[in-house]
């Protein structure tokens, strides 16, 4: 069977700046994989241009060996908290009710089974209490939960999340943590931007090291070594980001 | 200044509620004319406000006061290729003018480093331009002028009729009434898209909602809501309806679809209060509704039940007098810990509040029930805490003495420097979190100042069943079980500890360094347990005292 992801020769800019060059990577099913990488290495613009929100340059991505046009359904996303308005009119149930939308297709409205999935998806990560409230009342971790919740709601075989971990309160941290197993002991494969270095050899099955072109993907042990480390976090590779200043100089 | 309110005055005749109120409605054609007033009013209003309240949610209103404007490039367009400014030529001309501007101010920002504001700015006057030139050339051709188009003629806009079963209607009625069917038929079918893409437009985009596509949907409709707008209340004013009620309604609700209904609620009084004061001022019917549904966004300001103005200046206030209420709890606890009754007179001072403002606070302690009068007599009125009282007294005791240990321990500030803001976070520290910090910090029985932290109110003084970590050195109890929610992974070091189950033991030993209970039996053999295994561990507490 092809794997979940795979990634060939993906080559990406933003505002005309190369930030990834020529990533080659398939992902195994049924794994939890951190991406991991210094600011600015191009992590989130991974997991984007993956998802097709950001156009690249070349190269394609496959979702189990077809293109993202026909798998949609197949994958669920948790952007960063901020990149949404908090203070937007809507209850944490109807974020959540979000995640059913895909499925339901043009003018069919989610009815009592989605509701219900809904409900299940808010009690997996510790939010039922908090279904009718306003989204603007909730703390950063609670943000986070409702918009795992929305991800789950979705029923995906693959999820994207992006630095879920990053300000969040210890109750929310454990939570994640227990849903990221639990998906795993369903077979499905998650990918998570991951900034901070001490905790992703205990979260991750596999992991990437990244920055700007693929350093290492592996499994955690072979990929987490101090060489490999280093060559991420190394200074040498600010040619690299020299080269795209001048490329994006030339575009402009 | 006298002479403008003197000519201000002259402008404003009185208020007569009968020949304001009344009279536009009591003859039957007058009747019907105010009828097709008001009803024209509200049908633009509520056609404004429902596609108002996706622009505010997103904040796009200035790219809707754009779109306002540009779309009159559309209808002159339309009217050189058609030869006709009515019908479905001025909606697609429309259409597409709303389209283009959205889709150039987009392409604009993305390809070079102008801001989204600059270029709103620079497509939307363009455009607009352009479509006032290409319109004073046609002047004479077409039953359209700029002053028509910016302004609106409200009343004039009415007497083009068509007869429907026999009954005359106006024209522009028919056309706003399809207008606001159509969208609200839409918004109901394309609720989902719309919410999505309004609230994560990228995040909608993987799950292949299109966004994209319903933002430009979006616009198209705004552009046909407003050039249908036009005649009535011109295009400034329509600027004005699509975010006044929208902006009313987002101060009151917390839900899109309960926004949705209060902002064309709003837009429809709007239309009927603001028919009366143009009836009553004789002025503009389209500026007065305007001018109301402004003032109704005032009053939404003022008056919204959770982020009004006055609502907010009403929890401050409320705050600060719970404040003055604690604080004297606090003084009369520090005064007498034992509620010995104490002189009124010698709180007062140390109060320094004004006797009415003292005689007010006496009284809703009272009234709370936190204070008691022991002798009412003037001068030598004597006060002690009731049980309550002294129960608040030590809450705030303890959230004060557990916030300056946490300051100093944890945060690392001077212990002298520490009591201002206990001072002020005692009064705004929940149950919960100041419960999180006691557990943080192992539980200490004394603050910096080596003065002794009360016991939470909640618990500890009575017996009953909590977890080993709560208790102090004195404490008798005995262990009834374990504490599933928090065993997680100490489950193995509790099970080697080999407790005593259902043997009665005190608490002898509290260490602060290793924060450790030691616990000893009757036969004197004893157990040393960490904060982690302590806080396992759950126990009937059957007393509490010194050893």
């Amino acid at each position: 069977m092809p794997p979940p992801i795979e990634v060939h020769d993906l080559t990406v800019s933003y505002e005309k700046r190369p930030v990834l060059w020529n990533i080659d990577v398939a992902f195994p099913e049924g794994q939890v994989i951190g991406i991991v990488g210094p600011n600015g290495a191009g992590k989130s613009t991974l997991l984007k241009a993956i998802m097709g929100l950001i156009p690249h340059e070349s190269g394609w991505v496959k979702f189990y060996g077809e293109p993202l046009a026909t798998q949609r359904l197949l994958v669920g996303y948790v952007p960063q908290r901020e990149s949404v308005d908090w203070d937007f009119p809507v209850t944490v149930r109807d974020v959540v009710l979000m995640g059913t939308y895909g499925k339901l297709g043009l003018f069919r409205r989610p009815g009592r089974a989605e509701r219900e999935l809904c409900d299940r998806c808010l009690e997996q990560v510790g939010m039922q209490s908090y279904s009718r409230r306003q989204i603007a009342n909730l703390s950063g971790g609670q943000r986070q939960r409702v918009f795992l919740a929305r991800a789950l709601a979705q029923e995906s075989r693959i999820y994207f999340m992006d630095e879920p971990f990053s300000g969040v309160d210890a109750a929310t941290e454990s939570a994640i943590i227990d849903l990221l197993r639990q998906l795993k002991q369903q077979g499905r494969t998650v990918l998570v931007v991951h900034h901070d270095l001490q905790t992703a050899p205990e979260y991750f099955d596999s992991i990437l090291l990244l920055n700007m072109r693929l350093v290492a993907f592996g499994p955690t042990r072979d990929v987490f070594t101090t060489e490999l480390l280093q060559k991420t976090y190394g200074g040498r590779l600010t040619i690299l980001s020299e080269a795209a200043e001048e490329v994006a100089d030339t575009r402009r | 200044m006298g002479d403008f309110f003197r000519n201000l005055g002259d402008l404003i005749p009185p208020f007569e509620w009968r020949a304001d109120l009344l009279a536009p409605w009591d003859s039957s054609a007058s009747a019907v004319s105010s009828m097709w007033t008001v009803l024209l009013g509200t049908l633009v209003a509520t056609a404004c406000a429902l596609i108002g309240c996706f622009l505010i949610v997103q904040g796009l209103a200035l790219l809707g006061d754009a779109i306002s404007h540009t779309v009159l490039l559309g209808l002159v367009v339309a009217f050189l290729l058609t030869g006709s400014v009515t019908g479905p030529a001025m909606f697609v001309g429309a259409a597409i003018a709303g389209v283009l501007t959205t889709a150039l101010i987009a392409a604009l920002h993305k390809t070079s480093r102008i801001k989204e504001d600059a270029a709103i700015g620079v497509v939307f006057t363009s455009l607009f331009a352009f479509g006032v030139v290409l319109l004073t050339k046609l002047a004479g051709h077409v039953h359209l002028d700029t002053q028509h188009a910016l302004m609106g003629l409200f009343e004039f806009s009415l007497l083009d009729k068509t007869l429907i079963a026999g009954h005359e209607v106006p024209v522009v009625v028919l056309q706003m009434t399809s207008v606001v069917v159509v969208l609200a038929v839409a918004i109901r079918l394309f609720y989902k898209e719309l919410l999505s893409a309004a609230f994560d437009p990228e995040w909608s985009q993987t799950v292949g909602l299109r966004p994209r596509l319903f933002h430009y949907v979006l616009m198209a409709a705004l552009s046909v809501t407003v050039v249908s707008s036009f005649t009535a209340v011109g295009a400034i004013l329509v600027v004005a309806m699509l975010i006044a009620p929208a902006a009313t309604a987002y101060l009151l609700s917390d839900r899109l679809p309960v926004m949705l209904v209060l902002s064309s609620l709003a837009g429809a009084l709007s239309s009927l209060i603001g028919f009366h004061v143009s009836y009553w001022l004789d002025a503009s019917t389209g500026g007065s509704m305007v001018c109301v549904a402004c003032g109704l966004f005032g009053v939404a300001f003022l008056f919204s039940p959770r982020q009004g103005l006055i609502a907010v200046a009403l929890r401050r206030l409320r705050l600060r007098l719970r404040t003055e209420e604690e604080n004297l709890v606090r003084a009369l606890f520090k005064l007498a810990p034992e509620s010995r009754p104490i002189a009124a007179r010698d709180l007062a001072t140390s109060m320094t509040l004004s006797e009415t403002r003292w005689q007010w606070l006496m009284w809703r302690l009272r009234h709370a029930g936190w204070l008691e009068s022991i002798t009412a007599d003037g001068a030598t009125s004597t006060v002690r805490l009731t049980d309550t009282g002294l129960r608040e007294a030590l809450r705030l005791d303890r959230t004060h003495r557990l916030w300056e240990t946490f300051l100093v321990d944890r945060v690392g500030i001077a212990s002298d420097h520490v009591h201002p803001t206990a001072e002020e976070i005692e009064h705004l520290l929940s149950e919960q979190l100041v419960e999180h910090v006691d557990d943080l910090l192992g539980h200490p029985v004394v603050d910096p100042h080596g003065a002794p932290i009360p016991r939470s109110t909640q618990s500890d003084l009575r017996p009953g069943t909590y977890a080993l970590s709560k208790l102090r050195v004195g404490d008798r109890g005995t262990i009834v079980g374990l504490d599933a929610t928090q065993l997680g992974r100490h489950v193995d070091s509790v099970a080697r500890l080999e407790l005593p189950l259902g043997k009665p033991f005190r608490v002898t030993h509290r260490d602060p360094v290793k924060t450790s209970w030691t616990i000893t039996v009757a036969d004197g053999q004893t157990w040393e347990l960490s904060h982690a295994q302590a806080d396992c561990v759950l126990v009937s507490l059957e007393g509490t005292g010194k050893l």
